[in-house]
């Protein structure tokens, strides 16, 4: 117990009669409680078992034990922050895990997950005339080696087929835009946005400090699917590349419904993305096995 | 398919200092020498547990610097790229082997 008091942030002495609150969250994050007009916060200490997450320790007190109102739980880092709630109405420990992208207490978030040309994520769904979308990435090959990153349509329909390449290029149908002129590997992440609205596609793309855009006017169809390291051609054939993706975000008529982050299991250490609106963690669904980037 | 050599934190090496375990994969051929010392690669059926006790099943490859990894791979594809160049102008040029 001696280590816990330790550690204890939010001030005031511990009596045997007073509840321990332990929250987990990521590291390098605030966590403040508060209740009616009573607040604590704590910067932490990491996890003696797992570096990348800190324990934050409160004591409440028995005059603040209360069976009706839940403390409720901020956990902030960045730009990022959550919340959650907790009853807590007897001495006792109570535990609680807070995160911002995937569940810390099932997947270990990493920096990246990346392919080498054989594997794929997809995404269900349909996606058209108000659906925007935000994905980190980073290729990992020479433009000349070709490959794609992002895809939307993956039906065998020539004309059902949008899709993004290692060259920073948007392409549909016979349409190609190379979005930044950039005849080399990159040497960082790049930022890719797009809008499908009013039977036009607006994309741009932000690579150290440069942006470059193209818009697309076409009647939009419905597309079957979204993937990630890969894009089905005119033929309905995968083309795969190699890259790094950090992030995926996709919304409908501006509600989000894709946020999709990397990480492996800790059950099993397979990686996938997991995509925080529906809960739902995706697996590689080509061949070959991911390299993950360093956990955070 | 490249023979490489695990350390016992399953740490990527190129050479055997005696000590290590031999592996032959696909999943590095296209990264260069430098930068494969900088991965972790836990083989499928293999098990690593971690200092601090987490388990990871392979297979399973983790980058250990990416910020080196990408350094040295960019300067191995220009490499490479030069050495395609100048084979392109050997032969041009009637020079065989």
């Amino acid at each position: 117990m001696s280590l816990v008091l330790n550690m204890i942030g939010g001030g005031g002495s511990f009596t045997a009669t007073d509840a321990i609150l332990r929250v987990q969250a990521p590291s390098g994050s605030t966590v403040t409680i508060t209740k009616g007009s009573t607040t604590k916060s704590d910067f932490g200490h990491p996890n003696i078992n797992r570096p990348t997450i800190y324990d934050y320790y409160f004591i409440i007190h028995q005059s603040q034990f209360d069976s009706y109102n839940p403390w409720t739980i901020t956990a902030t880092r960045d730009s990022d922050t959550n919340t959650t709630t907790i009853i807590i109405n007897a001495s006792d420990e109570y535990d609680v895990s807070i995160s911002y992208h995937v569940p810390i207490d099932l997947y270990q978030e990493v920096e990246f997950l990346q392919s080498t040309g054989t594997q794929g994520i997809l995404f269900s769904g349909t996606y058209g005339n108000g659906t925007s979308f935000e994905l980190k990435v980073q290729p990992t090959v020479r433009p000349s080696n070709g490959g794609q990153f992002l895809g939307f349509g993956t039906g065998s329909t020539a004309r059902g087929n949008h899709q993004f390449d290692q060259n920073w290029g948007a392409y549909y149908h016979s349409d190609y835009q190379v979005l930044l002129a950039a005849d080399a590997l990159p040497t960082t992440y790049g930022i890719i946005t797009g809008t499908f609205t009013s039977n036009q596609f607006i994309t741009s793309l932000e690579y150290n400090g440069i942006t470059g855009s193209h818009t697309y006017s076409y009647t939009i169809p419905s597309y079957n699917g979204s993937t990630l390291f890969y894009s089905r051609n005119n033929n309905g054939n995968a083309e795969r590349g190699s890259s790094k993706i950090f992030y995926y975000k996709l919304w409908k008529d501006n509600v989000i419904t894709i946020e999709a982050y990397p990480c492996y299991r800790l059950l099993d250490s397979v990686a996938g993305f997991y995509e925080k609106v529906s809960g739902t963690f995706y697996i590689n669904q080509g061949s070959g096995t991911f390299t993950v980037g360093g956990d955070i | 398919m490249k023979t490489i050599y695990l350390d016992s934190n399953f740490i990527c090496h190129i050479t055997n200092d005696g000590t290590m375990v031999e592996v032959h994969t696909e999943a590095f051929d296209e990264i260069c020498n430098n930068a494969i010392e900088l991965m972790r690669f836990v083989p499928q059926g293999e098990i690593w547990t971690r200092p601090d006790g987490r388990i990871i099943y392979g297979e399973f490859i983790q980058t250990i610097d990416s910020a080196k990894i990408d350094a040295y791979q960019r300067q191995w594809m220009e490499d490479q790229e030069r050495m395609t160049d100048m084979q392109t102008a050997l032969e041009i040029l009637g020079v065989t082997e």
